[in-house]
């Protein structure tokens, strides 16, 4: 389906969030650091197509970072941002940049894996539409 | 009066004045007094300003035993109290120029054949010493001899006061490297009793300090029969004498404080009936009363001494209030400092531990997914009780997301996003959000359309009051109403802040027993089984933050009453 980078700095969220988007279909990358994504971001090869980022690693925005490597690299990567905090402003300052969306880790009575794998799929569809000339609304600000 | 006596009395009061030698120079001065006299000896008896007995500080001349330069002498308002009590209860100079003859004259050595006295005054013109000459020689004190002792008198004087003042400068000075150098605040308030003690010559001195709520002053220490009552004796503010103080930020002077309508007696260091001369001083930093230091003389013995505080010892009261003041304030900045340096290092460290908390609740989200995909392949059989026990897994994670929530809802309800907004409309978008899922509660909204705006949070305010709704419901199980008001506040006391906009949210609950009105307010507070009990902290937090107050103020059986109180945006105020 699609290439999905996961970025956290906890090796057993990456394994899990693989596992489950695996079970999805995609094909999954993961990444333990900033640095580590943002040279697999850059690296040779098709762009991913969505990216799953903690934003609080080796700083508190350091998902920041990710996001406008990511856009940088393609336009129409799908950023999902994942925090342990309800940071609201945290949330309106992504989206404002052009993240695809903001998913909280710890909601309760949510199943944020079903969650995310539902959202990743959504978006694979989406840019799958988009690539194919099918008209389709992703985000506001890079969308022309 | 010849020229060699007049420069060496003026070297004399040029020692007392500039020099500060008071004790040399006193001795000095009653040498001179006898030898330009031809007299046989003399002495200054000063007044104690706490008892009214007189004191000899200096002899000079012939036969003066150890025991009578020590000696005290007793003041009655008789005719038989001797010639110094006499000047002294006069504030005349007197003269027996026969003391065989003389009524007033008391014989202590037997060669005398006169004798004078001269009243000492001090710059509020009372008498605070009394110079005594005596002569073998009937009738030797002509009026030259007189005025050329009032002028050593003077020089005695002169001293005195320059002593007094000297000794004040130095306790002064001592107060203020105590404060600077006092490592408590106990400490701090020991030593300033002590040298309010010793400075102003009274047996009992009391400070009384605001307390939290600042409608009352606690006594806090003392010296004198009010130390058993310390941390028990308190006044109103305006109540009594000190309360006075206190509320007016005034000093209060009084030579028979029982004669002034304000004087209770209630706490006193001296007996309703003994209580001669009252002074007491606001402690305060800026404009704002901390506390009242108060000192007192009792009522003495020799009825013609009135017993009483100088404008000298007011200001010396005072500057030692606005001293400790300052020196209290500084203690309590301190302290302040320290506590929130510690509340920062354990909010930082409860805010790191939800964050890892958090992480690991994610990962282990993740495995139960896993999990139950793994469940759902098994043969029909085996998924049921293993279905349940992820299920129950899932809740416990949940429950524990519920709590992580709720305690990052409390380490954050400070951090606010303020903009302009609208409180009737955070209360209506919460009201309709809330009860859209209890069809049992009926909700009443009434609300003041001139209301101001304020500058606050919305998230963050919408959520505290969306817990205050729920809370409202919660004690509504079988239904009820919920009665949501707002209104334009009186203006507040402060700089800054002048009017404020009031949301009170009432219900048909059980109410809030009163012993439990402020509790309700503290963290891990709860009744209900749910959750840490932060709910109605982290709503404070959330208010206060926004420079706001919230109380209960409903009776049991009326329902709960929840008033909260919230400045309203500065350019929106109503005049």
């Amino acid at each position: 389906m699609a290439r999905i980078l996961v970025v956290d700095d906890e090796p057993e969220v990456q394994e899990t969030l693989k596992r489950r988007l695996e079970r999805a279909d995609h094909t999954v990358h993961c990444a333990g650091t900033t640095e580590a994504a943002l040279s697999m971001l850059v690296a040779g090869g098709p762009a991913f197509e969505i990216v799953i980022t903690d934003m609080s690693m080796e700083c508190e925005n350091s998902g920041v970072e990710i996001l406008e490597s990511a856009l940088h690299r393609d336009s129409l990567t799908a950023v999902i941002i994942l925090t342990a905090y309800g940071n609201v402003r945290n949330a309106v300052t992504c989206m404002q940049m052009g993240a695809y969306d903001y998913v909280e880790k710890n909601i309760p009575d949510v199943d944020v894996f079903d969650l995310l794998a539902l959202k990743a799929n959504r978006a694979a569809q989406q840019i799958r539409d988009r690539r194919s000339g099918n008209v389709s609304i992703i985000r506001g600000k890079n969308v022309a | 009066m010849n020229d060699a006596f007049v420069n060496r009395a003026n070297l004399l009061l040029s020692r007392a004045l500039l020099h500060h030698e008071a004790q040399a120079v006193i001795d000095d001065t009653l040498i001179e007094a006898v030898q330009s006299t031809s007299s046989l000896r003399s002495f200054v008896a000063g007044i104690d300003p706490a008892t009214g007995l007189m004191e000899v500080v200096a002899a000079q001349g012939r036969d003066w035993s150890p025991r009578d330069k020590d000696s005290r002498l007793a003041v009655h308002n008789t005719t038989q109290c001797g010639i110094t009590a006499w000047a002294a209860i006069t504030s005349q100079p007197y003269v027996a120029q026969n003391v065989q003859s003389d009524t007033h004259y008391v014989r202590h050595f037997d060669d005398v054949m006169s004798e004078s006295a001269l009243p000492i005054l001090d710059s509020e013109g009372l008498v605070q010493a009394v110079l005594n000459v005596q002569s073998n020689k009937i009738a030797w004190y002509t009026p030259e001899r007189v005025v050329m002792l009032q002028m050593l008198a003077n020089v005695v004087g002169a001293a005195l006061v320059t002593q007094t003042f000297v000794r004040r400068e130095r306790a002064l000075g001592q107060i203020g490297l105590e404060l600077a150098a006092a490592s408590s605040r106990d400490h701090l308030t020991r030593k300033v009793l002590d040298l309010v003690v010793s400075t102003l010559h009274c047996q009992a001195c009391s400070l009384f300090l605001m307390d939290e709520t600042r409608t009352r002053l606690i006594l806090h220490s003392a010296r004198g029969s009010l130390q058993e009552q310390v941390g028990e004796a308190a006044y109103e503010i305006g109540e009594g004498l000190t309360g006075t103080v206190a509320s007016t930020g005034k000093p209060i002077r009084l030579d028979d404080p029982r004669h002034d309508s304000r004087w209770r007696g209630r706490f006193s260091e001296i007996t309703p009936d003994g209580m001669g001369a009252f002074l007491a001083a606001p402690v305060y930093y800026r404009e704002r009363v901390l506390g009242v230091l108060r000192v007192s003389r009792p009522r003495n013995t020799p009825s013609w001494f009135q017993a009483r505080f100088t404008e000298s010892d007011e200001r010396i009261l005072c500057a030692t209030g606005a001293q400790l003041g300052s020196a209290l304030e500084t203690q309590n900045a301190f302290d302040a400092r320290l506590k929130n340096e510690r509340m920062a290092a354990w909010g930082e460290l409860s805010a790191r531990s939800v964050h890892m908390v958090g992480n690991k609740t994610f990962a282990i989200k993740g495995h139960v997914n896993e999990i139950k995909y793994h469940v759902h392949t098994l043969p029909e059989e085996h998924q049921q009780p293993l279905g349940e026990l992820t299920d129950s897994m899932e809740q416990s994670i949940y429950r524990l997301e519920d709590i992580l929530t709720e305690f990052r809802d409390f380490l954050t309800a400070t951090q606010l996003n303020p903009r302009k907004c609208s409180l009737n409309s955070l209360l209506h978008e919460t009201a309709q959000e809330c009860y859209l899922h209890h069809n049992n509660v009926h909700v009443h909204e009434c609300y003041d359309d001139g209301l101001p705006q304020i500058v606050a949070d919305a998230t963050r305010l919408k959520r505290a009051l969306s817990e205050l709704l729920e809370n409202a419901v919660s004690f509504m199980p079988n239904g009820g109403t919920v009665r949501i008001t707002t209104s334009l506040g009186r203006s507040r006391p402060g700089p800054g802040v002048t009017n404020c906009v009031i949301a009170e949210i009432n219900d048909t609950g059980t109410g809030v027993p009163a012993e439990l009105k402020e509790q309700i307010f503290r963290p891990f507070f709860s009744t209900r089984s749910r959750g840490m009990g932060l709910g109605l902290s982290i709503v404070k937090g959330v208010v206060e933050a926004h420079g706001g107050e919230i109380r209960e103020i409903g009776t049991v059986g009326s329902g709960a009453l929840f008033q909260i109180s919230l400045p309203a945006a500065v350019d929106e105020e109503v005049n």
